[in-house]
């Protein structure tokens, strides 16, 4: 028999229990910010196009300065392109030709380095004067080589390239092996291990020339010899085909790379590493952003239910709450990305029918909880003017949180080309920059405007070939930059059990988890943090000099944090000034500038000697 | 850390670890059974029992090819285990009961962890404590011991020290063969080049594969605890063996500190050599001999006098088994004290109680010690090339092959490595000229002829001397004989002639001798021609074999009989020294001889000085009062030493290696993984770190080089290569007109030497492959800057490291101009 002292003091205790668990909850929920960007701080004033690093030089000029003469057309081809690209971001001035004969014959100044597309060489003449740049010192890069049998028939080429024989002009390897201290993330082999994978991921070109190269070279990249081809094993791998090589002069290097690999994004970390090769240490700015997007995240309406109902047995919004939602979760808190989801209120236009607000304010509410960042799509199922659709998805949004900046507007591939044009309108006065899609041809970031930035996706999260992981791995050495797209459109337009969300999350958790695992140094960001960061790298011009075992590094331009690789060919680093640094991996660190003046001081070699005499 | 700092660090480590192993276990084992005897043989029969077990543990191990950390450790502390539970009279059984009853109040939960460690630790520190107060008992019993023996042993340290702190190289070529033979052992391959005295390689094993120490290293720095022990040994046999207390010291002390020998003793202690190591066991072998003769007759005289003579006699058999089966020549030099002692003790040898077991000893001694050796020949292992010249010698063969058994080890190195061919050890001991301060007496087979000719070509001089005055002294006797005649008459004429005739002849056989016998001491053992040393050596034997007469009739039979063999062991000794000059079969070297002349000069010194205290004083009852002469002798000894100027200097060995390359050689093996690396240079290095990495040959890499074209592929397969450059080529034993100069474009454009052994590396040979190697290394370096970096440099040495990946070799073919 409880007496009433008792019956009060159980009660009271009780009270206090449902007050202590009911609390956390209603403050999180009270007190949660979802109103508001949180990231809309990132950007400060002066980070605008007007004030971006400018490459180009004029013939007088080059007399003056050191430059990259990249000989080819820099409009039209792809290496051109890739060349100026390169020369953009790591701050090198870029001088064109179309014919390196006219070029010597207007100076007599030695650029650099030398970028060839091979189509403009004029053989064998050429050949003589990239002799006496090498011997010069000057690094000569072919970005692309002349057909293999040109290059046979050529001995000065060959000579120059250091290949000692063409065994076959075109063999079909089982792979492609880079080498460690390349590329970041170490060596990778591209050989599938049976046809499911060869299926799923072998993309690269395959039937490459067999070029031999040995004396007083170094080779980076090899094509594996197949077992059919080799069936005994009796083929070292110093005979290999050769892929991406390196020959000393004495005085310079030249490099060469077979096949198309310096016609997409992947050249500029390939120039990037080369570069690293012909000196003692590498210093250069990067991004230092590696972004998490989905897009696409149509949670609000209910125009594809009766697909989600064949495929899932739940409506639209139910099946975005219930699987995507956690699913996406997972990945987050396994990969600790800060996650940057762009929202489509309406999928269809056309339909009448409302996007549902207290679902948005329930998502916002768990993206903030989750310090995400939330942002604008131009794509629909619909055939709505671009302009009207974004004008009418502010409108909802205005409606139910005013406060929030939209920063990142995402651009699907049909709407680049029309995004230039609409940038200007009162709907998208805020955004700052553009996600675009994949595409390992275009450059990965640039202005598109005074101010507004582009950043284009690097990485498919639901598909990873074998030439995606060497772009994955060039682009984080170049620029330490990469952004994760998980396009859920296909979620939305689902036809088969190949689309299920059950087996595209499967590919991309462990996509997302497994390939970029080499590169954690580099800092997680939301896109508008990246698109800060972006401004900052291409505004950003320096200076560095080094002296014994001391580096000076003079910055124009920071507005709070730059970032820098620097690689040292396995010398450590003994202290900074200016600054912080953090290894990414054995001679290489990611160093953080936060004064315009920053030292950094290696360790002597005398002090690495456990016993000295 | 400086290499210096490492270098005590190891020595120190290392002396500790033999000395626990070999002398401190067995002395807590056997302490309680040895207690009959003096500390010092007891000291001295735990370091023969020591040695003996580690050295035929080994042998049986490696014999059954399973020898390894775990049967080595498993063999050594099982039986000790045993024996010490057998010792306590404590059954296995036992002691298994209390740890499972431990184990279990452990896994109750009613005995803690830390309590089970608190009684450890009790337990540990009631044994130390133990240890401890009995060392204090006994040095203060004896302070003055103490206060000598840590005198001694400093000065040993200081003596012998210093080299290794100054060179860290090899001292003498032959290490290298035995460097490969011991490799060979952890590869389960005892006898690798053949049968072959292995007893110190299973020493230098042991230490290698228990405690993990490289063997480089044990080969760099052993010497220091070996030739510790050698001169210990020394002390304790005379401790033993004489009556007065402290002129065992001085008689040390005299042969370590004093400059009156050649400095070629002393450079042999800089290296670890098996000959050496071999010495330790010489003189206990002789003591346990003498000892045996004396307690078999008190025990057969008195029946309950403790049982003493089994023990000397097991002493014996494993000393002498020991100095067979670690070098041949220390097993002469103790055979020849044996035969020495045979005679001292023949009142006794041939007695019933005596000559069985003396026989039966002396046969198992030879059997422990011969039968891995047969038991190797026997299952096909050949004889190894100095084996078989001592096979030569025994059978009657040509004796004359002193340059057969030199180049035996090398042979087999040349077979086995490809590329080493330096002279054997044997070689090594040809360094009679004082003035090869290297390492180098290996050269000096030459010099040791030279000074050999030297001292025959003088002593022929003297007796055609001596043949002249001897016809001239023949004929004034020939005058004296015919004045005899006239008177006594003709019956006398006969028998006086043949008196003459004897006469002259003793005379001119003794004054030949004499003569002989002072050339080889002014040769082979002093420093100086000063007739004294000869005097001192002279007078020190008469003084033995009158002292020993005079024991014998004092009926002190047994110290008379040592007082005689020691004698006559010297005396054997020095005709031995001598045998080339005599005519006799040249057993053993002169040059060889002669460290174990010097070396058993004290015990002739001591002996005799001994003698005549001991017939002056030996009558005073008071033992302190008996011992202030010995103790004011020692005492005069060393300040006489110290006054006069007589106190030598330091001897510092040549390295045939620098201290940069043993620097960059130890800081190689401990930053990189095993087998990831290479080491390409025309040193020893292939041999010292054949458990961690490999090694190329620099002339095979040069000859490649000089042989190929740009077609020619030449690659290294490990991640690192190290290439190993003498700015200032050393003189590896051979010096020339240039020694010292800098590599330099003249050297490297000459012709690549082009022979099959050491002397590509010897004399200008040396300076021209270092400078071509420069070269090359700084063209590939221009090719490679990335990779081909400066790992270490100094004005006289420099390494480069080529890091390379091990997927795409790089190509070493390079044109540096000098390819020829």
């Amino acid at each position: 028999m409880l007496s009433r002292r008792q019956f009060f003091t159980i009660t009271l205790i009780m009270l206090v229990l449902l007050f202590l668990f009911q609390s956390t909850s209603v403050m999180k929920d009270q007190w949660n910010e979802y109103g508001i960007n949180e990231y809309a701080e990132a950007l400060t004033s002066g980070m605008t196009g007007d004030n971006e690093y400018q490459i180009d030089l004029s013939l007088q000029e080059a007399q003056e300065y050191g430059f990259v003469l990249f000989v080819g057309d820099e409009e039209e081809s792809a290496a051109g392109a890739r060349a100026r690209e390169w020369c953009s971001y790591t701050k090198r001035s870029f001088l064109g030709t179309l014919s390196l004969e006219d070029y010597a014959a207007q100076t007599s100044h030695c650029p650099e380095v030398i970028l060839i597309d091979s189509d403009w060489l004029s053989l064998p003449g050429d050949v003589v004067l990239l002799e006496e740049y090498a011997a010069q010192g000057v690094t000569v890069i072919f970005m692309t080589l002349p057909e293999a049998e040109i290059v046979a028939q050529n001995q000065e080429l060959m000579d120059f390239l250091g290949i000692d024989e063409v065994r076959q002009t075109s063999i079909h390897v089982a792979g492609i092996e880079l080498y460690n201290g390349f590329l970041l993330g170490g060596a990778a082999l591209y050989v599938a291990e049976d046809e499911e994978e060869e299926e799923e991921k072998q993309d690269m070109d395959l039937d490459v020339p067999w070029y031999i190269t040995r004396s007083a070279t170094k080779v980076y990249m090899v094509g594996r010899i197949s077992e059919e081809d080799d069936p005994e094993g009796e083929i070292d791998y110093e005979y290999y085909p050769s892929v991406i090589w390196r020959r000393s002069t004495g005085a310079g290097y030249v490099f060469a790379v077979s096949g198309s690999y310096m016609e997409d994004v992947a050249a500029i970390g390939i120039l990037n590493a080369m570069m690293y090769e012909t000196e003692d240490y590498l210093l250069y700015p990067v991004v230092n952003a590696q972004n998490l997007v989905f897009t696409n995240f149509a949670a609000f309406s209910s125009e594809a239910d009766e697909r989600m109902n064949v495929l899932y047995y739940r409506s639209q919004k139910a099946v975005f709450r219930d699987l995507v939602w956690p699913g996406i979760l997972a990945v987050w808190l396994q990969t600790e990305d800060i996650p940057t989801l762009f929202l489509n209120p309406k999928l269809d236009y056309e339909s009448g029918e409302e996007p549902d607000a207290e679902r948005l304010i329930y998502f916002l509410k768990l993206i903030r909880e989750n310090d995400g960042e939330v942002g604008l799509t131009t794509w629909q199922l619909s055939d709505l003017e671009l302009s009207e659709k974004l004008s009418e998805d502010m409108v909802f949004y205005e409606g139910n949180v005013p406060d929030y900046e939209f920063h990142a507007l995402y651009v699907d591939e049909e709407n680049e080309e029309k995004i230039s044009g609409i940038l200007e309108e009162e709907a998208l006065e805020g955004v700052s920059t553009l996600l675009l899609e994949v595409n390992a041809e275009e450059n990965v970031l640039g202005y598109e405007s005074d101010n507004v930035t582009w950043q284009r996706a690097t990485a498919d999260g639901f598909s990873h070939t074998y030439s995606d992981n060497l772009r994955v791995r060039s682009l984080e050495t170049a620029l330490g930059y990469s952004t994760i797209l998980v396009d859920l459109d296909r979620v939305v337009e689902a036809e088969s059990e190949e689309d299920s969300w059950e087996k595209l999350s499967e590919d991309f958790s462990s996509n997302v988890g497994t390939y970029w695992k080499s590169y954690s140094a580099f800092e997680k960001t939301s896109v508008t943090e990246s698109d800060a960061r972006i401004r900052q790298f291409l505004n950003l011009s320096y200076e560095e000099t080094r002296e014994g075992e001391v580096i000076h590094v003079s910055l124009e331009n920071l507005y709070e944090e730059a970032y820098f690789i620097l690689r040292t060919h396995n010398e450590e680093i003994e202290s900074m000034e200016g600054g912080t640094y953090e290894m990414i991996e054995e001679g290489a660190y990611l160093l953080t500038l936060t004064q315009e003046e920053a030292v950094i001081t290696l360790k002597a070699e005398t002090n690495s000697f456990y016993y000295n005499n | 850390m400086s290499m210096v700092t490492l270098t005590i660090i190891q020595t120190t480590m290392i002396f500790i670890l033999y000395t626990t192993l070999t002398c401190g276990v067995p002395f807590f084992l056997f302490n309680s059974r040895l207690r009959d005897f003096r500390l010092v043989v007891r000291l001295m029969m735990s370091f023969m029992i020591g040695n003996f077990y580690i050295m035929n543990l080994v042998f049986l191990l490696q014999l059954a090819h399973i020898s390894n950390r775990f049967t080595l450790l498993a063999g050594t502390i099982i039986p000790a285990f045993l024996f010490y539970l057998k010792t306590r009279q404590r059954s296995v059984a036992d002691v298994a009961g209390n740890v499972w009853n431990e184990a279990v109040r452990m896994s109750r939960g009613e005995l803690g962890m830390k309590r089970f460690a608190l009684n450890l630790a009790g337990s540990l520190k009631k044994l130390i404590g133990s240890l401890i107060r009995k060392c204090t008992g006994k040095v203060k019993q004896h302070p003055l011991d103490f206060c000598f023996s840590v005198g001694l042993l400093v000065c040993l340290i200081w003596m012998y020290g210093s080299n290794l702190l100054e060179n860290f190289g090899y001292g003498a070529s032959d290490l290298t063969v035995h460097n490969y033979w011991i490799n060979s052992m952890s590869e389960g391959t005892i006898f690798v080049a053949g049968v072959y005295p292995f007893g110190f390689h299973c020493i230098l094993y042991y230490l290698h594969a228990v405690f993990g120490i490289e063997t480089y290293v044990l080969l760099r720095v052993f010497c220091l605890t070996q030739t510790i022990m050698i001169h210990f040994m020394l002390l304790f046999f005379l401790k033993a063996c004489a009556r007065s207390r402290y002129l065992p010291y001085a008689a040390v002390l005299v042969y370590v500190i004093s400059d009156f020998f050649t400095s070629v003793f002393y450079l042999r202690y800089a290296s670890t050599l098996p000959q050496e190591f071999g010495m330790i066991f010489v003189l206990p072998a002789v003591y346990f001999g003498f000892a045996y003769f004396e307690y078999q007759k008190k025990e057969l005289e008195d029946e309950s006098c403790p049982v003493r003579s089994k023990w000397c006699l097991a002493g014996f058999a494993m000393s002498f088994s020991m100095t067979l089966a670690v070098h041949f020549y220390g097993t002469m030099i103790a055979g020849l004290f044996c035969v020495a002692m045979a005679v001292g003790y023949l009142f006794r040898l041939f007695r019933k109680p005596y000559f069985k077991r003396v026989v039966l000893t002396c046969l198992l001694s030879v059997g422990i010690a011969v039968f891995p050796m047969a038991f190797a020949y026997a299952t096909g292992t050949p004889l190894q090339g100095s084996l078989n010249w001592g096979m030569n010698i025994i059978t009657g063969g040509s004796s004359d092959s002193d340059a057969e058994e030199e180049d035996a080890p090398g042979t087999e190195e040349d077979s086995e490595t490809g590329e080493i061919s330096e002279t054997g050890e044997t070689s090594e001991t040809g360094e009679s000229s004082e003035t090869e301060a290297t390492s180098g007496t290996e050269e000096s087979s030459e010099s040791g002829e030279i000074s050999g000719t030297e001292g025959l070509s003088e002593t022929k001089g003297v007796l055609g001397v001596t043949a002249a005055s001897d016809s001239g002294l023949e004929e004034s006797g020939t005058g004296k004989v015919s004045l005899l005649m006239l008177r006594l008459g003709s019956g006398l004429e006969g028998f006086a002639g043949r008196l003459s005739s004897i006469r002259w002849k003793v005379w001119s056989i003794t004054n030949r001798l004499q003569i002989i016998f002072r050339s080889s001491l002014k040769n082979y053992i002093f420093s100086e021609n000063n007739s004294i040393f000869y005097m001192s050596v002279l007078v020190s034997e008469i003084i033995l074999f009158v002292m020993s007469a005079v024991f014998f009739i004092l009926k002190e039979n047994d110290y008379a009989a040592r007082l005689f063999s020691t004698a006559l062991f010297m005396v054997f000794l020095i005709v031995l020294l001598s045998a080339g000059y005599l005519g006799l079969p040249q057993l053993m070297d002169s040059s060889r001889a002669s460290l174990y002349y010097c070396y058993c000069l004290p015990v002739l010194w001591c002996m005799a000085a001994d003698s005549v205290l001991t017939l002056v004083f030996g009558r005073i009852r008071n033992r302190r009062i008996a011992d202030v002469p010995s103790f004011a002798v020692t005492v005069g000894v060393i300040c006489f030493l110290c006054a006069a100027g007589h106190v030598r200097s330091l001897y510092l060995n040549i390295a045939l290696e620098s201290n940069d390359a043993i620097t960059c050689l130890t800081n190689i093996i401990r930053e990189n993984k095993n087998y990831t690396w290479t080491i390409c240079s025309a040193n020893d290095e292939r041999l010292m770190a054949y458990d961690y990495g490999y090694h190329y040959e620099l002339h095979t890499l040069l000859s490649e080089i000089k042989d190929g074209d740009e077609e020619t592929d030449i690659t290294i397969p490990t991640k690192y290569v190290y290439f190993f450059v003498e700015k200032i080529p050393l003189d590896y034993l051979v010096s020339y007109a240039g020694s010292g100069q800098s590599i330099s474009e003249e050297g490297a454009s000459r012709e690549l030497p082009v022979y099959s052994s050491i002397t590509q590396y010897q004399g200008e040979n040396r300076w021209i492959v270092m400078s071509k190697f420069y070269y090359w290394a700084e063209a590939l370096r221009e090719l490679y800057p990335n990779e081909m970096t400066v790992y270490y440099e100094t004005d006289e040495f420099i390494c480069y490291r080529l890091e390379q990946n091990i997927d795409n070799l790089f190509n070493l073919w390079v044109d540096y101009d000098y390819n020829y």
